[in-house]
């Protein structure tokens, strides 16, 4: 059975303000390979080291500072796979290698991203978190306003507009860049 | 090698030309004519896969990216032909080639940037060593996912690779000697393709235990001249020999082997190395970058042996 088809806007990030400019703020490096599922575009990631190395991994959480997608690891100039479903060889690639790129959430940014979830009331001025499975596609990395209490949870973005279906037709979240760590309240007061 | 006079005066054209409106792409292309011969002398990925220009309407157009692809067919395997007794029929195959597909990435150095005032007080060609160094980054990122594609084809000594369903990859013992190197060059053509050896990959480290080889062994005059002279590159056991100090990529007494470019794969080259320069009132900032795309089609044409 063939797959279904995917449309180069249904995911991904539309950059409203502060963004494409020589001295933006964005990063680079490979996907963990403990994350289980192909990341789409637009969503959370965090940088961490394993075996020496940066990797990204899904959503924020501790210090861990945000990174809004702009590719997906799946994304043509990302990653290439080779052997078939079945494990049957088709090619090794040299190119792409495997880095994806992403805009740093102390960067000046709004952004619309179609990585939320849809299921919550978004108002300007929620702040906004995302979810750190590295397994779980309907939840790793996705933007939400539940469990985003400053000073507590890790914040990556405020509410700007909020939800609205873009020029596609896709449901997009406006917000803006932030980045706060979490803590606890307790030892902040 | 350039006197210190002509050095002035390059750097004094350069800000001519960028001070000219119109005049950046001149500039550009000053920096672009040094930057190419660089690329094609230093690269290893590139000499045993030169790069294949590609324009735009090359690329195939896919319905879920417009990010650049090519599609490559492949040679089709077929069934062998059989004999057969009187009034019986071939069986039936029906006709599909194989493809894969090549995607592309950027490479980019780190951008340079100087307050131009500073970079009159040089008296070296100071663009020049920078974008050496640029280059040289760029040439080790190329190679590093070069040799990363061939590990992930070839992971493990004495594995059979899936793809191929042969040993291509093998330790061999006794050191470097003439019997071990010809050992060697006999993994490749073992597999169902039979290609041979064309070029061969070491490190600066490796090569030397050739310099030990003695008359008998290594033929004649030849020993003489590699001892008296050291070991520049040419052709020996009938095959291209290359030589790199990535020896972080390459290790000691390890020799990768690579069949043609044709049974290998394609190595694409989309946007060929460009500097990119911009003067801003006086900041200048510089960068080099280039698109490039390469798979491994068929991984029959690769082949490593390490000696114990």
């Amino acid at each position: 059975m063939a797959t279904a088809p995917d449309l180069m806007f249904e995911h991904g990030l539309d950059v409203k303000k502060g963004w494409f400019d020589m001295a933006s703020l964005d990063y680079s490096a490979k996907l963990s390979s403990s994350v289980s599922f192909t990341v789409p575009r637009g969503r959370v990631v965090h940088l961490e080291l394993s075996g020496g190395k940066e990797v990204f991994l899904p959503g924020v959480s501790a210090a861990h500072m945000g990174i809004f997608l702009l590719n997906g690891s799946g994304d043509a100039d990302v990653s290439n796979p080779g052997t078939t479903a079945g494990g049957n060889f088709m090619h090794q690639a040299i190119s792409p290698s495997g880095k994806l790129s992403g805009l740093v959430a102390t960067g000046g940014y709004e952004i619309a991203s179609t990585e939320f979830d849809s299921t919550q009331t978004y108002a300007p001025g929620d702040t906004l978190t995302a979810g750190t499975s590295t397994s779980a596609l309907s939840t790793g990395g996705v933007l939400t306003n539940q469990s985003a209490v400053q000073y507590v949870n890790a914040v990556c973005g405020v509410v700007s507009s909020g939800a609205s279906r873009n020029h596609n037709g896709v449901l997009t979240l406006s917000f803006w860049s932030v980045y706060l760590p979490a803590g606890t309240a307790a030892t902040i007061d | 090698m350039p006197t210190q006079q002509e050095v002035q005066l390059l750097n004094e054209t350069l800000f001519e030309q960028l001070d000219t409106p119109g005049m950046q792409k001149q500039a550009i292309d000053a920096v672009n004519d040094f930057t190419r011969t660089k690329m094609r002398e230093d690269g290893f990925y590139r000499r045993i896969m030169p790069p294949l220009t590609i324009t735009n309407d090359e690329l195939d157009r896919q319905v879920d990216t417009d990010k650049p692809v090519k599609v490559v067919d492949k040679e089709p395997d077929s069934p062998a032909a059989v004999s057969l007794p009187f009034a019986t029929l071939p069986i039936n195959f029906y006709i599909r080639g194989p493809r894969y597909r090549v995607m592309f990435d950027r490479i980019v150095s780190p951008r340079a940037v100087k307050d131009v005032d500073e970079l009159r007080t040089y008296v070296i060609d100071i663009r020049q060593v920078l974008s050496d160094n640029m280059i040289k980054d760029m040439l080790a990122e190329e190679d590093s996912k070069f040799i990363a594609a061939f590990n992930a084809v070839l992971p493990t000594a004495g594995a059979t690779n899936p793809a191929s369903g042969y040993v291509q990859y093998e330790e061999i013992s006794g050191g470097i000697t003439r019997e071990t190197l010809v050992d060697a060059l006999k993994v490749m053509p073992r597999t169902s393709s039979h290609f041979e050896v064309e070029t061969c990959l070491v490190n600066n480290i490796t090569i030397k235990e050739l310099l030990k080889f003695g008359r008998d062994e290594m033929g004649g005059d030849f020993s003489q001249d590699i001892i008296k002279n050291g070991w520049a590159e040419t052709n020996f056991l009938n095959c291209r020999w290359i030589v790199t100090i990535k020896r972080d990529l390459v290790p000691d007494d390890s020799l990768f082997m690579f069949a043609s470019p044709k049974f290998i794969g394609k190595n694409y080259e989309l946007e060929p190395t460009t500097m990119y320069i911009r003067r801003e009132a006086f900041m200048l900032e510089y960068f080099a970058y280039q698109t490039q795309g390469g798979s491994f089609g068929h991984t029959n044409g690769l082949a490593r042996v390490d000696f114990k």
